[in-house]
C-alpha cells in the first residue's frame, strides 16, 4: 500500500477532475436543473406539510362553500368549505409518499429479479415469463383490480403500484445486466474463481446503477399519474383523506362553476410529473452519454 | 417462416398461463372470505357456507384453479351477481363504445404523431424540433382524465363547441356519434400521440444516419422522397411496435376517459363492478383485456416476421 502513493494521488486527481466535469455538465443541463429544483420544492412541501398548510384540511365550513381563490383561501374552497390550499399541500404529501415508496420498492425488487435472471439462464425463463404475464395487463387496470380486491387505503395503493411497476424495472435491469455479463472483465473474474454472488453484487450490480436511478425517476412519475387516476376513479386514496386525484374527482361535479378545483390540483400533478420526466431525461443524458442521440 | 410462427405461438402459452394465475389469485387477495365479502355484512353464516360450497371455495386451491381454468377455456368467464348475466355477455355489451373511442383516438394519434415525429427528426435541434418535443413531454406528463377535464372546461363549458358528456352509438348517425366522441378521443389521442411521436423521431433519426439514405441522397433523389419513401419505410418497425404495444394502454386509458364523459363502456362496467363488489366481472374483464393484448402482440410479431426476414431468423427476442 505504502509503495504506491503516486498512483493513489493521480487516481484521486482523476476522480476529482471527473467529479468536476459531472458537476459542470449538470449545471449546463437546464432541463435537469429545472426538474431538480421543482422536485426539491415538492419534497419540501411534502415534508413540511403541517407547517405550510394554512387550515385544517378536514375542517368543514358551511359558510365558505365553493369560494374562488382569495386572500383567506389561497386556492379557494370545495363543496364542504374546506380550504383547498391545505388539502392540496397534504395531497402533495400523499402523492410524494406513494410515488417515492413505489419507486423504492419496485427498484429494489426489480434490481434483484433483473440481476438474477440475467445471470442464471433457467431462472431467466421462469422469471421473464412471469414478467411478460404481468406486463400483459395495462398498468392502471391491474392496479384497479388489485385495489378492488384489497380495499382502498394509501398502503394498498403503494403495494398495488409496486406489483405493477416491478416488472418494468426488472426488464430494463435484465437487459443492461445481460450486456455487462458478456464483458471480458466478468469472464476474467470467473476465470480467477470469483463466486457468483460476488460477481453479481460487486461487479454487475454497480454497473446497472445509473439505469436504475433513471428508472427510479420514471417509475416515480408514472406512479403519481396512476395514483391520481385511481383516486380520481374512487379506488385510490379514500375520500376524506386529501389527494390530488380525489380533489379533482370532487371538482368534477362542480366543474361549471368551480374551475379551480380541477385546474389547481391538475397543475400540481403535471408539474411534478414533468419535473420527474425532465430530471430523468437529464440524468440519462448525464450518466449515459451514448443514449444522447 | 413456419418454424417462426410455431415458436412464436408456443411462446404465448406460458404468458397466458401467468395471466390466468394472476387473475385467478386476484379474488384471493381479498382480505377475509370472498363469499362473505360478496354477500355483504348482512349475510348469515348458512348463506355464506352455501355460497362457499357453490363457489368451490372449500376445495384445495389447486383444484379450484383447475376448475376455474377449465371454465375459462370453455368461454365461461363467470356470472355477474348484480347484473344477473354472464360476464362475457356484459363485456360484449359494453365493448362497442370503448372500441369506438380507442380506435378514433388511435387514428387521431397516428395522424398527428407520425408527421410530427418525422418533422422533429428532420429539423433536429431547431425550434420546430424543440416545440414538438416540448409538446410530447407535456403529453406524457398529464394523466388522461385531467386532460379530458381541461378539454371539457375549454371546449364544452367555455366555448360550447362540443357537448360536455354523453354518448350516442353509431346507429344514431355517424355525425352525432363523432360529435360526442371528439373530446374523449382528443384527450386519449393526445397522450398516445406524444408516445408515438417520440418513438417516430428516435426511429427516424436512427434510419436517417444509415448509409443507404446517404446513397439515396448522393444519387440525387430529393430530400422529401428520401424521407417519405426510403426512411419512413425502414423506420416503421419500432413505430408499429409501439402502436401495437400501446393497445393495452389505450384500452386502459379509454376506461379512465370514459368515466369523465359518462360513456357506457368497459370503464363504467369496471367501476360499477367495484362499487357493487361484483368480483367476477372485474376478474373477467381484466382477463379479457390482458388476453387481447397478448393476441394483438402475437399478431404484430407475426407481421414483422412476414415483412422482415431478420426477425424470423433471430432466435432470442
Amino acid at each position: 500500500m505504502e509503495a504506491k502513493p503516486m498512483e493513489t494521488q493521480s487516481i484521486n486527481q482523476i476522480m476529482k477532475a471527473r467529479r468536476k466535469l459531472v458537476i459542470r455538465r449538470m449545471l449546463g443541463n437546464h432541463a435537469l436543473l429545472f426538474g431538480m429544483l421543482i422536485l426539491i420544492l415538492f419534497g419540501v412541501i411534502a415534508i413540511f406539510a403541517p407547517l405550510i398548510a394554512t387550515h385544517d384540511p378536514y375542517a368543514i365550513d358551511a359558510t365558505a362553500r365553493l369560494q374562488p381563490p382569495n386572500a383567506e383561501h389561497l386556492f379557494g374552497t370545495d363543496k364542504l368549505g374546506r380550504d383547498l390550499f391545505s388539502r392540496i399541500v397534504y395531497g402533495t404529501q400523499s402523492s410524494m409518499i406513494v410515488g417515492f415508496s413505489v419507486a423504492l420498492l419496485s427498484s429494489f425488487f426489480g434490481l434483484i429479479i433483473g440481476l438474477y435472471s440475467a445471470y442464471y439462464q433457467t431462472l431467466d425463463h421462469v422469471l421473464m415469463r412471469i414478467v411478460d404475464g404481468l406486463m400483459a395487463f395495462p398498468a392502471i387496470l391491474l392496479a384497479i383490480a388489485i385495489m378492488a380486491a384489497m380495499g382502498q387505503n394509501i398502503f394498498n395503493v403503494t403495494i398495488a403500484l409496486s406489483i405493477v411497476m416491478t416488472p418494468v424495472v426488472a426488464r430494463v435491469i435484465r437487459s443492461t445486466a445481460l450486456v455487462i455479463k458478456e464483458q471480458t472483465y466478468i469472464e476474467a473474474l470467473r476465470a480467477l474463481g470469483a463466486g457468483s454472488l460476488r460477481i453479481i453484487w460487486k461487479h454487475v450490480a454497480p454497473n446497472t446503477i445509473s439505469q436504475l436511478i433513471v428508472q427510479f425517476t420514471y417509475v416515480f412519475a408514472i406512479s403519481i399519474i396512476i395514483e391520481a387516476s385511481l383516486s380520481f376513479l374512487g379506488v385510490g386514496i379514500p375520500a376524506p383523506e386529501p389527494s390530488w386525484g380525489n380533489i379533482i374527482y370532487e371538482g368534477k361535479e362542480v366543474i361549471y362553476q368551480s374551475w379551480w378545483m380541477t385546474v389547481i390540483p391538475g397543475a400540481f400533478i403535471v408539474l411534478s410529473v414533468l419535473a420527474l420526466n425532465l430530471f430523468g431525461d437529464g440524468l440519462r443524458d448525464l450518466l449515459d452519454p451514448h443514449a444522447r442521440k | 417462416m413456419k418454424a417462426y410462427i410455431i415458436r412464436r405461438v408456443l411462446s404465448t402459452i406460458p404468458v397466458l398461463l401467468v395471466v390466468a394465475v394472476v387473475v385467478f389469485f386476484l379474488i384471493h387477495l381479498t382480505p377475509g372470505d370472498p363469499a362473505a365479502v360478496i354477500l355483504g355484512p348482512d349475510a348469515t353464516v348458512d348463506e355464506i357456507n352455501q355460497l362457499r360450497e357453490e363457489m368451490g371455495l372449500n376445495d384445495p386451491i389447486f383444484v379450484q384453479f383447475v376448475n376455474w381454468f377449465g371454465k375459462i377455456i370453455r368461454g365461461d368467464l363467470g356470472w355477474s351477481v348484480y347484473m344477473k348475466m354472464p360476464v362475457l355477455d356484459a363485456f360484449i355489451d359494453k365493448l362497442g363504445p370503448t372500441l369506438s373511442l380507442a380506435i378514433f383516438a388511435q387514428i387521431l394519434a397516428i395522424v398527428i404523431a407520425i408527421p410530427a415525429g418525422i418533422i422533429a427528426a428532420n429539423f433536429r435541434g431547431t425550434k420546430k424540433d424543440q416545440a414538438i418535443m416540448t409538446f410530447t413531454l407535456f403529453g406524457i406528463s398529464i394523466p388522461n382524465f385531467l386532460l379530458a377535464l381541461l378539454l371539457v372546461l375549454l371546449f364544452a363549458v367555455q366555448l360550447k363547441w362540443f357537448p360536455v358528456a354523453g354518448y350516442y352509438p353509431l346507429s344514431s348517425g355517424l355525425l352525432k356519434h363523432l360529435e360526442y366522441l371528439v373530446l374523449p378521443a382528443l384527450a386519449l389521442g393526445t397522450i398516445q400521440a406524444a408516445l408515438i411521436a417520440r418513438v417516430t423521431r428516435a426511429s427516424m433519426l436512427d434510419v436517417l444516419n444509415a448509409n443507404y439514405i446517404k446513397t439515396a441522397r448522393a444519387k440525387g433523389l430529393r430530400r422529401t422522397v428520401v424521407i417519405w419513401k426510403h426512411a419512413l419505410k425502414n423506420a416503421f418497425i419500432p413505430i408499429l411496435t409501439v402502436i401495437g404495444q400501446s393497445f393495452g394502454q389505450l384500452i386502459a386509458g379509454a376506461v379512465v376517459t370514459e368515466t369523465v364523459f359518462n360513456i357506457p363502456g368497459i370503464g363504467q362496467l369496471i367501476i360499477n363492478a367495484i362499487m357493487r363488489r361484483d368480483f367476477e366481472v372485474i376478474q373477467g374483464t381484466v382477463l379479457l383485456i390482458a388476453l387481447s393484448y397478448v393476441l394483438i402482440n402475437l399478431i404484430v410479431d407475426l407481421m414483422y416476421g412476414l415483412f422482415d426476414p431478420r426477425v424470423r431468423l433471430n432466435r432470442r427476442n
